[in-house]
């Protein structure tokens, strides 16, 4: 997992639990990395999965709602940084469609070691996306508050059903998206 | 906050600077690295694409050449060619149609010949092959043209060449073909020469009983003979016949010359007499030199030579016809004769021929090509430059000898033939 995530978990926990929780986090945390988390650096998916469990334990959080919660509040610093993934895009549907073809083809050429999730699409059409996702770290719930924060990010809510999920020993964890209808200046 | 947790992020943050760093510095090294790599692996493209003897040129979506290497520049007398048109570089009578320039420009074009603007307008014949390369952002058309010219030239000559040998192979069969009859021409002429001397003896006798017929007989007779001019050609019949017999004899010489030249008892090495080879070839070769030069013998004695014969002719003709040609390309008089003189002896073990001319001899800058397979100094059709080649062959090559050549500008040349007597045991024979 590269440290830009790391460095975001810490500053989720510390936007909502503050500062000392995050120094109890890492006090119980039982890490293989030694050393601070850095952006650019890659570190093991245990790690982060280790942050997060003491995470919830400490804030009483269930572990799902926690992934999502991030999630969410990841989205908009991700954009940030990827500001030019986003170019060109006006609508959720369409910056969805790029991210295994496009971001994670850009992302695997900058970062040798990295390991993005796979999707797989289908478009029943218009204010409609089929998304599929699959991933050994299987962190869907975290993928669904990336789904929110895509949504809330174009100013188009994105209602999605899961109809299959990898937890029950599916293949790909499969969504069914509906965008809501885009919000105008006369609707504003 | 507390000042403990302060201090903690104080501490991690900088242990993050130091991460950063040591992070900043690994991927410099890397990109460091990498960028000497791909300056070496450009270098090493760069010199091939500049060494290719084949002209290469680059050519972007629109057909305009945004590469060229040296050889392309050379082929077309360009100091360069980048934002040149494609379809500029083809020659007027071949130009590139709407059609094959799309063709080519879509990767659909299988290799074919062509031919380029050279410099002066020359048309310049070129296999052309085109292909398609493609990045995530461009397109190009790697178009590769290979100078046919030279081979072209030697197309040419082989033609040449393979004519000439099959008018030597029907000059052979000719000459077999003439024996028989001349044969028979000359049984013919003997018997007739025999038959005629019967007559005279006759007419002899008649003569004599002339005496004993009555006067009107005799008138008769005597006006028979008159009419006749039987003195005339009691004369002149027997040195016709003569003369007669003197040409077949030539002609036969020469058809025996012509087949023992072209058809060796065997072309394995068996000893031969060199000398006998030498007067057998003059007679082959007289067509090419009696109008120019005289020949002069100088023949030593010599020992029979383990050689293939059949090829030792062949380099005797080349050069006594060489000889004449040099005096012909000298002479400012067509009434002026030069000299070809053949000369043998012995030097060790080796037998030694020297043909001499006085021709045009062979100027410095061109003696040492002479004896490189295809060049000439002759115009097409005169020569196809493969005499000496296959004369050097020969003799180096597959007898193990010499083949040398001294020669003067404007006083003539003199080809010396070393040969080993024993002949070659497993030299330097040619595959």
């Amino acid at each position: 997992m590269k440290g830009i995530v790391f460095n975001l978990l810490e500053e989720f926990v510390i936007e909502n639990w503050g500062e000392e929780t995050y120094e109890a986090v890492l006090d119980s945390a039982q890490l293989e990395t030694q050393e601070p988390f850095v952006g650019p650096g890659t570190y093991p998916d245990a790690d982060l999965v280790e942050l997060l469990v003491k995470t919830c334990e400490k804030v009483g959080a269930e572990a799902p709602d926690a992934l999502r919660a991030f999630g969410k509040f990841c989205f908009p610093k991700l954009a940030e940084v990827g500001a030019v993934f986003l170019e060109g895009h006006d609508h959720p549907k369409s910056f969805l469609l790029s991210v295994h073809d496009v971001i994670h083809v850009e992302v695997r050429k900058l970062y040798e070691h990295a390991n993005p999730p796979e999707f797989a699409y289908e478009d029943p059409g218009d204010g409609q996306l089929v998304m599929a996702y699959r991933s050994k770290r299987n962190l869907c719930a975290f993928m669904e508050g990336l789904l929110q924060g895509t949504g809330d990010f174009f100013e188009t809510p994105i209602e999605f059903k899961k109809t299959t999920c990898r937890h029950d020993g599916a293949d790909w964890c499969r969504y069914e998206l509906a965008f809501a209808p885009a919000r105008t200046a006369a609707a504003e | 906050m507390s000042v403990e947790v302060l201090e903690r992020r104080l501490a991690r943050s900088k242990a993050k600077v130091a991460a950063l760093e040591r992070m900043i510095e690994t991927k410099s090294r890397e990109l460091f690295v990498a960028a000497e790599e791909a300056r070496r692996a450009h270098a090493f493209l760069d010199s091939v694409y500049r060494a290719m003897p084949s002209a290469l040129v680059v050519v972007d979506e629109n057909g305009s050449i945004t590469h060229s290497n040296d050889a392309a520049d050379r082929l077309v007398g360009a100091e360069s060619l980048t934002g040149t048109r494609l379809a500029d570089l083809f020659h007027e009578s071949d130009a590139l149609t709407e059609e094959q320039h799309s063709a080519i420009l879509a990767g659909s074009t299988p290799q074919s010949e062509r031919s380029l603007r050279g410099p002066g307008d020359e048309e310049v014949p070129v296999l052309f092959h085109p292909s398609v390369t493609a990045d995530e952002e461009s397109r190009s058309i790697i178009c590769v043209f290979v100078d046919l010219r030279e081979r072209r030239e030697l197309e040419m000559q082989l033609r040449h060449a393979q004519k000439l040998e099959s008018v030597g192979q029907l000059a052979a069969g000719v000459a077999h073909e003439i024996n028989t009859p001349i044969q028979f021409v000359g049984d013919s002429l003997q018997f007739l020469e025999e038959a005629f001397s019967d007559v005279v003896t006759y007419l002899g006798v008649v003569a004599q009983a002339v005496s004993g017929l009555d006067e009107a007989a005799q008138e008769g007779l005597r006006d028979a003979e008159e009419e006749a001019d039987l003195d005339f050609v009691r004369e002149e019949v027997p040195k016709a016949v003569q003369r007669a017999v003197e040409g077949v004899d030539r002609v036969a010489t020469i058809v025996k010359a012509m087949k023992g030249f072209s058809h060796p008892d065997s072309n394995e090495p068996a000893a031969a007499d060199l000398n006998q080879a030498i007067e057998q070839t003059l007679v082959v070769a007289n067509s090419e030199y009696k109008y120019v030069a005289d020949v002069e013998m100088d023949l030593g004695e010599l020992p029979p030579v383990v050689c293939r014969l059949g090829d030792v002719n062949q380099v005797l003709l080349n050069l006594i016809v060489n000889a004449a040609h040099a005096i012909e390309a000298a002479r400012e008089d067509p009434n002026q004769r030069g000299k070809i003189i053949l000369r043998t002896r012995t030097e060790g073990d080796s037998a030694v021929v020297e043909v001499t001319d006085d021709g045009t001899g062979i100027p410095p800058h061109v003696v040492e090509k002479i004896f490189d397979p295809f060049f000439t100094t002759k115009e097409v059709g005169k020569g196809t430059g493969q005499g000496l080649a296959i004369a050097r062959n020969i003799i180096v090559d597959r007898h193990g000898g010499a083949l040398d050549v001294e020669t003067r500008p404007g006083d003539g040349s003199t080809f010396i033939i070393r040969l080993p007597v024993r002949g070659c045991s497993g030299g330097r024979e040619a595959a």
